[in-house]
């Protein structure tokens, strides 16, 4: 379906925080491959390559995974928590970036191994800065986990 | 040696066996019959010497130790017998024969020096003759006039006896005229013996009857005894309470001639028992006292009060009246087990315990046992409380407690609403902000060239109005936040709060020129985190209030308020007008509009939330243009009632 190597997942279902989101990340030319998926289901099946992802291959991850918390279906700590648990998707950074900076949520998120919580400024141009800096650390300074980090050869 | 060796060895000589031709019927013969005569004629002397100890009177009785000796010696010549039927010891045989035949001729010889003097005694038989004899003689005596010669005699013996009695004891005729005095009569009474012989007794002590003298008189004449209390007056005027027992004395045909008296004094025991029943009822419950058979002997008049009975219908009836007929056999069974082994206590403890009133009505009671030692045995007394105005209370306070209870629950399920509002309002209210100010700003930088200066100053407008909103639900979220959180107390240093929070100041007072003192402030009692935003709110209020003045001098110290330690931040700014000072602490509550000075009016509600919670308080002092002093305390007493608090708002917390 998608050949190309996706750099970063998107999993928002608000459409104006989805388009500022994109905006922001375009405007720090960080990254060219973005997908972005509306709810938690699509979320695992695009990640786990099954329902109308079954044709992607798990050799073809997203080297990071943006994840609100507050979505339909199946919430973003369910979503984190299972591929958390999951040998084939665990090693994949994922960043809450969430609208909410409540302790019971950071904590969860913690607890089931986040890697990063970022809570959205509502000023668009600290969101823009925000932004810019996790596309810049974890694209371009952070190493990417080596294949053998999944299980695979 | 030699003698021994005969005397002990067998020598050359052969048993006697032989002579039998060791027979086995004859040895046996001879070993049985010797036997059985060595046995007895040891058991005779036993029993001599048996009957000669007991019998010490006994004449000539060295007589029946010699003739145990030579018993004895005979006895022994025929253990040599058997003996010798094995062994040849005829020399050792010959001796205890030789021994034996001296204790013989010296016990014949002895006997007939002895026999003649022992047929001169006179015989026991002829003894008890002459007493019988002689007692007949006295019984013939029929004389009145000795035999009150001998009873005379025998009041003189027992008076010495009758002295040693603290009873007073007298005995008086038939016209009451005093004939015996004892001691015990004259300390109680302060006559001597002279001095109250003679005088008639009742004149003498005015003595007070229970009932008519002639009554008791004639009881006494009819039954040979009366018991009863007489009250009498002593010699030195004072009256004392006597338990008085009189017997009759009658000569041999049943006929009255006197009377004798045994007065004890029991004013005291008397007076004790008043004070005793005084003390009974004094006591605030009502108290019931059994005899061991269970039986009411004492009531007071809360019992008579509390059960709806006369004393009279009490006493003498079983304890039982006063319990619910359902419970009455079990008591039966309680009560002679705790006669077993009496003890204070609390009766029942635990069980629901009731009374019963004489119109058969029941109430809830307490009870409380204990024992009493009387002269009558031990009593059991016990203390009874209605408790049925207790029990509505109780009952009272466990309503109120349940409907407390509820109140709480409601709290809770509001607190637990105002979580999940703050949470959305976290969550989605913030969202078409970010959206509202995102695409004014994506217009206003990427589309300027479409855009006239009016609209770009009124996007900037809009941009501000939503940033600002955005800090106002941070600012409120962060007021919730306060009220909700789990406080932890610890002993905290509150310098290193303020220096902290000096370092935590919002950027911009880089070029002003600020004069700080700061005052040492020690330790408090107090959560570090939420006092901490005390501080920063105070001084941040401080630093931005005094940006007019051109050296800005901001103080941190402490005060004492009624002995208890007040810290303050005071600056020279531009203060405020104390008659506003009480809207300060609300939320929303501005003193200075927007323009002059920005904020959302949720700082200092936010500061007042953290100081109630720590059960402390927080003022303002000031004049406008004068400066300001914000001051505060902790915990009216620090201490014990600090961690309780924590308790209080843990429960109420989520």
């Amino acid at each position: 379906m998608d050949a190309k190597p996706i750099e970063i997942l998107l999993v928002e279902d608000n459409e104006a925080d989805a388009e500022l989101a994109l905006h922001a990340l375009r405007k720090s030319k960080l990254a060219n491959h973005i997908h972005r998926v509306q709810d938690g289901e699509e979320a695992l099946d695009f990640l786990f390559c099954r329902g109308p992802y079954s044709a992607r291959s798990f050799d073809n991850a997203p080297q990071l995974i943006l994840l609100d918390l507050k979505l339909p279906k199946i919430d973003g700590l369910q979503v984190l928590q299972q591929i958390k648990t999951d040998a084939r998707t665990r090693a994949i950074p994922v960043i809450i970036l969430t609208s909410s900076k409540e302790e019971r949520d950071m904590a969860s998120g913690y607890q089931s191994g986040v890697n990063s919580y970022i809570q959205k400024p509502v000023n668009f141009a600290d969101f823009q800065d925000v932004v810019r800096q996790l596309g810049m650390y974890w694209l371009l300074i952070n190493s990417k986990p080596p294949a053998s980090a999944f299980g695979r050869a | 040696m030699n003698f021994l060796e005969q005397a002990f060895g067998s020598g050359d000589y052969m048993p006697h066996g032989y002579c039998y031709l060791w027979n086995a019927h004859l040895v046996w013969l001879h070993v049985v019959s010797d036997s059985l005569i060595a046995l007895s004629y040891f058991a005779i002397p036993v029993l001599l010497l048996w009957f000669v100890r007991k019998r010490r009177d006994l004449p000539f009785h060295w007589m029946f130790v010699l003739f145990g000796v030579f018993i004895v010696a005979c006895g022994a010549t025929h253990v040599m017998e058997v003996w010798n039927l094995w062994h040849a010891d005829y020399w050792l045989s010959g001796g205890i024969k030789a021994i034996t035949a001296a204790a013989s001729v010296s016990t014949a010889g002895l006997l007939a020096y002895v026999a003649p003097k022992v047929l001169s005694l006179q015989g026991l038989d002829q003894l008890v003759q002459a007493k019988s004899s002689l007692e007949q003689e006295i019984s013939d005596l029929r004389n009145d006039e000795l035999r009150s010669l001998l009873r005379e005699a025998a009041y003189r013996d027992q008076a010495a006896l009758l002295d040693i009695t603290h009873d007073a004891i007298l005995v008086r005729d038939l016209q009451s005229k005093i004939t015996y005095w004892n001691r015990g009569a004259a300390i109680l009474y302060g006559w001597s013996r002279e001095e109250a012989g003679g005088r008639i007794s009742h004149e003498l002590l005015s003595t007070v009857f229970p009932a008519p003298v002639s009554e008791i008189e004639a009881q006494v004449l009819s039954t040979g005894s009366w018991d009863g209390e007489l009250i009498h007056r002593k010699r030195d005027g004072s009256t004392i309470i006597v338990s008085s027992r009189w017997a009759l004395e009658t000569d041999d045909s049943s006929k009255p001639i006197a009377i004798l008296e045994s007065n004890r004094d029991i004013t005291g025991s008397r007076r004790a028992e008043k004070r005793f029943e005084n003390l009974l009822e004094s006591a605030p419950d009502a108290m019931v006292i059994v005899n061991h058979a269970g039986q009411i002997a004492l009531v007071n008049s809360q019992t008579e009060k509390l059960f709806g009975y006369e004393r009279k219908e009490l006493i003498g009836q079983a304890v039982e009246i006063l319990v619910p007929a359902s419970r009455r056999s079990a008591h039966v069974g309680h009560r002679s087990g705790y006669s077993q082994a009496p003890h204070p206590r609390e009766m029942g403890e635990g069980l629901d315990l009731h009374g019963r009133r004489k119109d058969g009505t029941e109430f809830p009671v307490e009870i409380s046992l204990s024992p009493l030692e009387t002269e009558d045995g031990t009593l059991i007394s016990s203390a009874i409380r209605d408790i049925s105005k207790r029990r509505e209370a109780t009952e009272k306070i466990r309503n109120l407690n349940s409907s407390l209870q509820h109140k709480i629950d409601e709290l809770n399920a509001v607190t637990s609403e105002m979580e999940s509002f703050s949470y959305s309002v976290s969550h989605d209210l913030r969202a078409p902000l970010r959206h509202i100010d995102g695409f004014a700003r994506i217009l206003k930088e990427e589309h300027a060239a479409e855009l006239s200066p009016e609209a770009d100053r009124y996007l900037t407008r809009v941009i501000d109005a939503a940033n600002r909103m955005g800090t106002l639900i941070d600012d409120l979220l962060s007021l919730g936040r306060v009220g909700r959180r789990e406080m932890t107390l610890g002993r905290v240093s509150l310098d290193d709060l303020v220096r902290q929070s000096m370092a935590d100041l919002p950027p911009g007072t880089e070029n002003r020129v600020i004069e700080w003192r700061i005052e040492p402030l020690g330790e408090a009692p107090c959560d570090s985190g939420l006092l901490k935003l005390v501080f920063s709110n105070l001084l941040s209020n401080a630093v931005k209030f005094t940006r007019t003045r051109q050296a800005a001098v901001i103080e941190v110290g402490i005060c004492k308020i009624k002995g208890t330690p007040a810290y303050f931040v005071r600056d020279n700014g531009v203060g405020f007008d104390s008659k506003y000072a009480d809207k300060l602490f609300g939320v929303f509550q501005r003193l200075h509009s927007q323009q002059d000075f920005e904020g959302t009016g949720v700082g200092l509600a936010t500061v007042r939330r953290i100081i109630q919670r720590h059960g402390g308080k927080i003022w303002a002092e000031s004049e406008l243009d004068r400066g300001a002093t914000f001051l505060f305390t902790l915990a009216a007493t620090p201490g014990p009632s600090a961690p309780q608090e924590a308790e209080v708002f843990k429960s109420n917390g989520r």
